[in-house]
């Protein structure tokens, strides 16, 4: 019983779909044979609004209305809301129905771009062990991976600078004491060492150069942390 | 008019302020416009009133602002709409206009609204009209135009843009200021609304 009172509301909405997709409301209703009585007073309502259309003024009307506006126009001192019409423009001009989500999306995008930037920049100075430490690592990565193969060589290079850079200050500051972060820098200078030297990055001057650095540092922290290794004979 | 004709029309009011262009325009929108206003306030001398400013709106301010025929259109409704709401703003508390009393007045009566709710789905026998009524033969279906008085305004206008002025629903949503999606569904409450107003 309550079907006949309450039509199903996606049956419902389907008939509209369908109504306004520009199908007529007759072949609607044949869409719909199950529910044909139920559906004959919404097409009913819909028909009728559209009788509504009918209404028309009289020419009579019409033409008044234009001599009206012309002679309105003639005073000048009318007072009228430009501005209003102006953003009312806009706002029909302007506002497809895509432009909100689109001013969302550039608006996280922008703001997770930025967040992320400043964030690189703030890890520059970390030093292993410390929290945005894994940033600066991750954005290296990301870097190396974005680089054509030609380019990698400067990478390598200033990751490796950056390697002997951050043991140097490890080893002048007193008060650092993660022992793990330190043996795990070691790791990561000879990892990075040894691939400037398989990819023959360095030639024979930076070679040894680079060689003595890492020798020094290796060496200076394996005894400051006492950790096993080469330079714990000292 | 064709959506190239009445682009012309727009360019060359714009262009050279000619009144024989202004006119074609306003000839093409006059009766869709003020329909829309009369279907909201119900009052033939306010329609006319609105009307006039809203044409009167264009013709001064056409020329400055940037708009092709497309956004035209819902510019247009959207000036008629805003310029209902001040009436209603200005009527609220005499609430001298309602469309029960104007059907009142003019020829309405409650056996023909009986009629109306409880005929069965016949075109021929319940909708008698033709292409050339006027106003107050387009009236003459009350029970609907009772239903659309008690609707929302939202609804109301909703309802007769949609279906009465054939808009499509994103012009819709620029006239009243809505998303597509919201319009959808201020449509789908107003059908049932209307529908339980008139067969409840």
């Amino acid at each position: 019983m309550k079907r006949n009172t309450d039509i199903n509301k996606k049956i419902l909405k389907r008939f509209y779909k369908l109504l306004d997709s520009g199908v007529a409301i007759e072949e609607c209703l044949e869409k719909f044979p199950g529910y044909k009585d139920e559906l004959a007073a919404y097409a009913s309502i819909t028909r009728n609004l559209k009788y509504l259309q009918n209404i028309k003024p009289e020419k009579t009307v019409e033409d008044y209305c234009l001599k009206m506006v012309y002679s309105k126009s003639r005073i000048s001192n009318i007072t009228d809301d430009k501005e209003t019409l102006k953003r009312d423009a806009a706002i029909v001009r302007m506002r497809p129905a895509y432009l909100k989500p689109l001013v969302i999306f550039l608006g996280v995008f922008i703001f997770i771009s930025f967040s992320f930037t400043g964030t690189i920049y703030a890890s520059d100075d970390s030093l292993p062990g410390d929290t945005l430490y894994s940033v600066k690592r991750v954005s290296e990565s990301v870097a190396v991976a974005f680089t054509p193969y030609k380019y990698e060589k400067s990478i390598y290079l200033k990751m490796l600078e950056e390697r002997l850079f951050e043991a140097g200050k490890i080893l002048n500051n007193p008060e650092y004491s993660n022992t793990e972060a330190a043996e795990k820098l070691i790791s990561d200078i000879d990892v990075t060492f040894n691939r400037c030297c398989q990819r023959k990055y360095l030639d024979s001057g930076s070679n040894t150069y680079f060689e003595e650095r890492v020798r020094h540092m290796k060496g200076g922290l394996h005894n400051r942390y006492r950790l096993q290794g080469p330079g714990t004979s000292g | 008019m064709e959506d190239k004709e009445l682009d012309y029309y727009i360019k060359s009011f714009k262009k050279t302020g000619d009144n024989s262009a202004y006119e074609k325009i306003y000839r093409y929108f006059f009766a869709k416009i003020y329909r829309f206003v009369l279907l909201n306030v119900s009052d033939h001398q306010a329609a006319e009133d609105i009307a006039i400013d809203v044409f009167y709106k264009v013709y001064n301010h056409l020329r400055e602002i940037n708009l092709d025929y497309a956004a035209f259109k819902p510019w247009i409704y959207r000036i008629a709409r805003n310029l209902v709401i001040d009436f209603y703003r200005k009527h609220s508390s005499k609430n001298d206009v309602s469309l029960q009393q104007y059907m009142e007045e003019i020829h309405a009566d409650e056996c023909e609204a009986e009629v109306f709710i409880e005929s069965d789905f016949d075109e021929n026998n319940i909708f008698p009209y033709t292409s050339d009524l006027s106003v107050e033969e387009g009236f003459s279906n009350p029970a609907l135009l009772k239903g659309l008085e008690k609707l929302p305004e939202i609804q109301k206008q909703v309802i007769i843009l949609r279906y009465v002025e054939d808009l499509d629903y994103r012009s819709i949503g620029k006239i009243i200021g809505k998303s597509e999606i919201s319009v959808r569904a201020i449509k789908f409450r107003a059908i049932l609304k209307l529908k339980e107003l008139l067969y409840s």
